[in-house]
């Protein structure tokens, strides 16, 4: 593979399934305290 | 007074609109468009147009459905004013008539998933299969029947026990299905050269108008903005769920299944047919059904355990359908309750209408064809009508009290009115335009006419009658979803 397709690939990777991954994650920690909260 | 179901839990929402958003214009369409419009330079109006049209118009969809909690219909009437729930109505049936010959496609990928179970597909030419298949007329219309059962006995069973069991389960194992498919093929020995074109980006092939085009219309279609279906899911949302993050989400998501279906198609093209890959990839075929029906049965075949990555391609191809069809089918559904009956006999009607009007495309892919093009470019149109409904109630007031609500973890500043008030308006023009262009320099003697399947006038002859059927009916739905006297 070349460098340049392997840079590209890196770059768009991170912002798609990174995008993904840490706004699935900020919404995952959010309810989690959510529950915690009502919890107590 | 109906009781309305509300999401279990916000996990169940996000698989849900996942489900809405991926389907089987990601895994069939992408990657043709990727082959046609220069490879991995594709990439970068694609991701663009994901922040500029895709994802304020979910956030847009999401707060009209959550603010009106009421169907395309009742929501425009909400927002808009009494006097203009024709244009829900319009953008209602846009996405039902894309049902109509949607549920036919998800009937090509069930005979297709059977078939590869039966190891039927064992051939090195697809197209005699696949023409005897259509030509059979039968098959064709048992597998729609069969996926208009399927969709309607989920809805049927409601939006907990139904709509979002079913997410929760086939969304996780569409995802699993990608990854999978996508490891073996750039495992596959030769799968380097895929990755080279899929990601190469040079930056001159920008100065081509038509990627940034391209790029445009692969948003709009692919992630479900614009259809008035998140505006329906939306309808059952808590009170203080997020509305911005949960439209990111489902953004990403959409394209993360894309990549994944990209990277699985173009390795494997590349690594198998070397020498024809480009070709192949930018076969549409019959109804665009090129590459997955016709090409990828046999190059399957030539893999090792190649089998057993047909039947798991058909699968993902399935459920990939199944979820798009059942936001769909609800999205009807919702419209035929909100007139004042029950779930019950909402989905009957929407059941039946839906598998005969859906009969012709079943029976003639000319037919498919012409309604692909109509309702394809018709939800340009929807995409725009959700626009002008925050326009019309004022963009920065729809920021404020709709948008940046209670319970949200991520709010959006006045960029975000710059988009909605500008920026759709005009990408929206430019894509109408370009695509009108396009059916008239094709079709130079017959653009206009109206009976040509890829004309102009077909387009405006299909999409006037709606208007004037539901600027008509205007009234009539304005009383039965508002239970009032309108003036």
């Amino acid at each position: 593979m070349e460098t340049s397709a392997i840079v590209s690939f890196i770059i768009f990777g991170c912002i798609i399934w990174g995008g993904f991954v840490v706004s699935a994650g900020i919404a995952m920690k959010k309810e989690k305290r959510k529950k915690e909260n009502e919890e107590n | 007074m109906e009781k309305k179901e509300v999401f279990s839990s916000r996990w169940g929402l996000i698989l849900t609109a996942l489900g809405m958003a991926v389907g089987t214009g990601n895994i069939w369409r992408f990657p043709r468009i990727i082959a046609t419009n220069h490879g991995g330079s594709f990439l970068i109006p694609w991701v663009i147009f994901l922040f500029l049209w895709s994802i304020p118009l979910l956030v847009l969809e999401f707060a009209m459905g959550k603010e009106s909690r009421k169907g395309t219909i009742g929501a425009f009437g909400t927002i808009m004013g009494r006097g203009f729930g024709w244009m829900g109505g319009y953008v209602g049936f846009c996405a039902t008539a894309i049902t109509f010959y949607y549920s036919v496609v998800m009937g090509w990928c069930l005979k297709y998933l059977v078939a590869s179970i039966l190891g039927e597909l064992n051939f090195s030419d697809g197209l005699p299969y696949w023409n005897h298949f259509i030509g059979t007329k039968y098959q064709p219309l048992i597998f729609h029947f069969f996926s208009m059962l399927i969709g309607s006995y989920i809805i049927y069973r409601g939006v907990v026990r139904g709509i979002e069991k079913v997410n929760k389960y086939l969304i996780p194992s569409l995802f699993i299905l990608l990854v999978i498919a996508a490891i073996r093929s750039i495992t596959l020995p030769g799968a380097s050269s895929g990755l080279n074109f899929m990601f190469k980006v040079k930056l001159s092939d920008l100065l081509d108008y038509k990627i940034w085009l391209q790029g445009l219309t692969q948003s709009a279609w692919s992630t479900g903005a614009g259809w008035g279906l998140l505006l329906t899911y939306a309808v059952y949302v808590k009170k203080k769920e997020d509305i911005v993050l949960n439209s990111i989400i489902t953004g990403f998501g959409n394209n993360s299944a894309s990549l994944l279906a990209g990277i699985s198609v173009v390795c494997i093209v590349f690594a198998l047919r070397p020498a024809e890959a480009m070709d192949l990839i930018q076969q549409t075929g019959p109804a665009n059904t090129g590459l997955s029906f016709i090409w990828f049965p046999a190059l399957f075949n030539q893999m090792v355990f190649g089998r057993i990555f047909q039947v798991i391609f058909f699968l993902a191809l399935s459920f990939a359908a199944l979820s798009s069809l059942i936001a769909q089918i609800e999205l009807a559904t919702r419209n035929v309750m909100d007139i004042g009956l029950s779930r019950k006999n909402s989905i009957m009607i929407v059941g039946i209408s839906a598998f005969i009007f859906g009969i012709p495309s079943a029976l003639y892919i000319r037919f498919f064809e012409n309604q692909d093009w109509v309702w394809g470019l018709g939800l340009l149109v929807s995409g725009m009508f959700i626009a002008l409904a925050a326009i019309k109630y004022g963009v920065v007031k729809f920021r404020d009290n709709l948008v940046n609500t209670i319970g949200n973890e991520v709010t959006v500043g006045k960029w975000f009115d710059f988009i909605v008030k500008f920026l759709i308006p005009l990408e929206f023009l430019f894509l109408i335009v370009w695509w009108f262009s396009v059916a008239i320099s094709g079709n130079p003697r017959t653009w206009w006419n109206p009976f040509f399947p890829g004309s102009v006038g077909t387009c405006v002859l299909q999409w006037g009658l709606i208007f004037i059927i539901f600027i008509l009916l205007n009234n009539w739905l304005m009383k039965r979803n508002f239970n009032f006297k309108v003036e």
